[in-house]
């Protein structure tokens, strides 16, 4: 009889997990409230892993929540919402739902089972790139739409109909929303068309329980990584746009990404301006904590979007951010944390803005800012923050 | 290590070991195989995501909803018509619950003692006799709200009624837990409520994360939740193979309305199948004159319900059909008995059958009769549709479909 492994060798594989990330992540040795928080990361991640990798199954196929505020890697965008599912790329499949009302639904195609630093190394090479936007498809007036996805279209199938790349094992769904109270989530629903065959076996399960070290210490080392790449080649307190994530695939064919890495003492502030460029589909800009973890944005202004930024009369965004309060409108709240990133987007974007990143006392910030920059009362924060905290609850996750 | 260091990673994980051989042992399967390991080490790992969600990642001074029960995190017998949320409150704060309706057919909030991760004190035991050790928590309707012309709403949750007008909801001083339930019959064109919560007390002052110490103990609880998520509902399943019939249903010893547990406007019936291969359970039973809802599921012996997403395992007031005569017949067994009415029990030996009737006029007794597959088209009336494989297939597809349409988060 072939044994597969129990739960303890099942946890054991997980022991070193955090130790190895702590050595990567703070090599002079962590303080107990980042040893604990790692662990809460990476027991975030267990979570995420669980769903998107061991419940998933490409022949029953279901959108599980990836990224998101309780599991936060890969630097999430708060007005996405990630969504992941495992496909065969032999296998037919129906994407079906309702549109909703928000910015854009996109499906990207992804090669890999899991994130991992081999995903860095294999960026010499030619990446998957096929993202789809479900505003492609024919969509009724009651929103309703469906698409077969596929390596080749079906006999006699007249329908939508995208094609499935033989290198895919993985769609990524992004759901992205800018008022988030307001815009109505799209519901999506895929399944397999084609012969389905057994429920998963017990060994398949057990292969997958045991890629959970692998899926954890993969995903947060790669963010990591890349956050020290950033670091290395875009330098301190800058926005530049990223080579890195233009060789990527995914999104950056029709999105521009700005990275850089603030660094900031607590009596400090970035203002960080830009022009809005005229013809932008969508723009938002964020700041995250040295893991590739954005800043909690469900209980803090860690994030602005086109629709939730204040543009001046002059058609410039500007932005402050701090670890205090600068008071303004646009405050970019980057907590505790004394180093990490700040990241730009402009997605279909006419062009790509140059941003300029200038360091000032937190005190003197209204200085730098145009004359007649409103205030916020302590009062009008307080409901700024509840608005956003509401809006982020109101988001569909799953 | 001092002796003041929290626990590690690798400390946390030791504490974890015996979870699963622990629940494998408590089950109760004779030399369980490889299949039933390796499944509760599944179902395991799925109450410690769902450890992670609803208690790690949880603050009750900074409360967001949690998914609780659903097709993933499989325990508790989920219905497949809920959306089950959870979230902790402190009784000393005041909250606002708001966002938007939607059409779904309700949505309630139950106010809970504890749920593990809460002051032992304050905890229900697992022991199902004894599980009703709290004073009955109220229940809230959304419905009793002011609603407004876009679906809006907004109640307070405190222990006082604040100054001022607009709804409000009594907060006991007991109180740790909320869980929402939001039902939808009609799965794919139903909109699900959107809802928020806020602690409102101390919003100004500035937002604090939860500290070190308090994360690492949640953390060190997540085996007691796992064990007793599962052992609980392993319990429930035995205490209805042991005092409900076998091969029948009736009216709930433990749940529903006086008893505290479950929804308390709604009456459960419950009992367990027990069939082979070749042989079949039908329920019979009339309706109630008028009820805001009813339903039926199968679920394993973990009370785990049946894979509703792939299978037809259960079957509501909008998805049965009811026959000519006024009455509902649903029929339990592993292969497809051909009819619309297929409540699905997969390959499962014996599990529990429940059925609800939710805030009904009355509460008819439903009946059970075992019978071979071979002897079902006899019993049933003559014009019981048949359902070819194909037609099944379609409905399938209909079916995971709107279980997927569904908000579980």
């Amino acid at each position: 009889m072939t044994q597969h492994p129990t739960w303890a060798q099942q946890l054991h594989l997980l022991d070193d997990v955090v130790d190895r990330l702590l050595v990567k992540w703070r090599p002079d040795g962590p303080t107990e409230d980042e040893i604990q928080d790692m662990n809460k990361l990476a027991m975030s991640i267990l979570a995420c892993g669980y769903l998107c990798h061991v419940y998933t199954d490409d022949k029953r196929p279901v959108f599980m929540p990836l990224w998101n505020y309780a599991c936060n890697q890969g630097v999430p965008n708060p007005d996405y919402v990630y969504s992941k599912v495992q496909v065969d790329p032999a296998g037919v499949y129906e994407i079906t739902g309702d549109r909703g009302t928000t910015r854009f639904v996109e499906i990207t195609q992804q090669g890999h089972e899991m994130l991992g630093m081999q995903i860095f190394e294999e960026r010499t090479s030619p990446a998957l790139s096929v993202t789809h936007d479900l505003d492609e498809l024919t969509i009724g007036d009651d929103r309703i739409f469906s698409v077969v996805i596929s390596a080749e279209r079906p006999d006699g199938y007249t329908g939508d109909w995208w094609q499935l790349d033989e290198r895919a094992h993985g769609l990524l769904m992004r759901r992205c929303a800018c008022d988030w109270k307001g815009e109505i989530d799209a519901r999506v629903a895929i399944s397999r068309l084609d012969e389905q065959g057994d429920d998963m076996s017990s060994e398949e399960i057990a292969r997958r329980m045991s890629n959970m070290a692998r899926w954890i210490e993969g995903m947060i080392e790669f963010d990591m990584h890349l956050v020290r790449y950033y670091r290395e080649h875009h330098g301190f307190n800058v926005l530049t746009e990223s080579e890195w994530t233009k060789k990527g695939g995914g999104l950056a064919a029709r999105q521009a990404y700005y990275d850089g890495i603030y660094q900031i003492a607590d009596d400090e502030a970035l203002v960080v301006e830009f022009p809005v460029p005229e013809d932008c589909f969508y723009w938002q800009i964020l700041v995250a904590d040295d893991r590739f973890s954005t800043v909690d944005w469900v209980n803090r202004l860690s994030s602005l979007n086109d629709f939730q930024a204040r543009v001046d009369d002059d058609g410039w965004f500007r932005g402050v951010v701090s670890k205090r309060d600068p008071g303004v409108h646009n405050w970019l709240d980057k907590a505790d944390f004394p180093w990490g990133i700040l990241q730009a987007r402009f997605y279909r974007s006419a062009d790509s803005p140059d941003i300029s990143v200038k360091k000032v006392p937190v005190d003197n910030v209204l200085d730098h800012l145009p004359g007649g920059t409103p205030v916020l009362t302590s009062d009008e924060r307080a409901r700024q923050l509840r608005e956003r905290r509401d809006g982020a609850q109101l988001r569909r996750i799953w | 290590m001092t002796p003041d260091a929290l626990p590690s990673w690798e400390q946390q994980l030791t504490a974890l070991t015996s979870v699963a051989p622990d629940l494998v042992s408590k089950w109760g399967r004779p030399d369980p195989s490889e299949d039933e390991l390796q499944d509760m080490n599944h179902l395991a790992l799925a109450i410690l995501a769902e450890g992670y969600l609803c208690s790690v990642n949880m603050d009750p001074n900074h409360p967001t909803w949690a998914p609780l029960w659903n097709i993933a995190f499989n325990q508790g017998g989920p219905v497949p018509d809920f959306v089950y949320m959870h979230t902790e409150i402190n009784p000393e704060g005041t909250y606002r619950i708001s966002g938007y309706r939607g059409t779904s057919r309700f949505v309630d909030f139950t106010l809970r003692a504890g749920y593990h991760l809460v002051p032992k004190s304050a905890r229900r035991p697992t022991a199902v006799g004894t599980m009703n050790d709290t004073a009955p928590m109220p229940a809230y309707n959304v419905d009793d709200l002011d609603i407004d012309e876009s679906g809006y709403f907004s109640v307070t949750l405190s222990a006082q009624r604040p100054e001022g007008g607009g709804d409000w909801w009594e907060l006991p001083a007991n109180a740790r837990t909320i869980l929402m339930r939001k039902c939808a019959c009609d799965w794919s064109n139903e909109v699900d409520a959107r809802v928020a919560i806020d602690r409102i007390d101390e919003f100004e002052e500035r937002y604090t994360p939860m500290s070190a110490e308090e994360m690492a103990r949640r953390f060190s609880d997540l085996g007691e939740w796992v064990n007793d998520t599962i052992s609980f509902d392993m319990e429930l399943a035995q205490y209805y193979r042991d005092n409900h019939p076998t091969n029948g249903i009736e009216r709930s010893k433990v749940c529903g309305a006086g008893t505290g547990v479950g929804l308390q406007d709604q009456v459960y019936h419950d009992g367990t199948y027990e069939l082979a291969d070749d042989e079949v359970l039908v329920i019979e039973t009339d309706l109630p004159k008028q009820s805001r809802y009813w339903q039926v599921l199968v679920a394993d012996d973990r009370f785990c319900t049946v894979d509703w997403m792939n299978r037809q395992s259960s079957l509501n007031d909008a998805q049965a059909m009811v026959d000519s005569d006024g009455r509902l017949r649903a029929v339990i067994s592993a292969q497809d008995p051909g009819v619309p009415n297929w409540l699905d029990k997969a390959d499962n030996a014996w599990g529990v059958i429940q059925l609800r009737w939710n805030r009904a006029s009355d509460f008819p007794t439903p009946v059970a009769t075992k019978m071979l597959l071979s002897e079902l088209r006899n019993f049933l009336p003559d014009d019981t549709p048949v359902v070819t494989p194909a037609e099944r297939r379609e409905l399938l597809l209909k079916r995971r479909q709107g279980a997927q349409l569904r908000q579980l988060w």
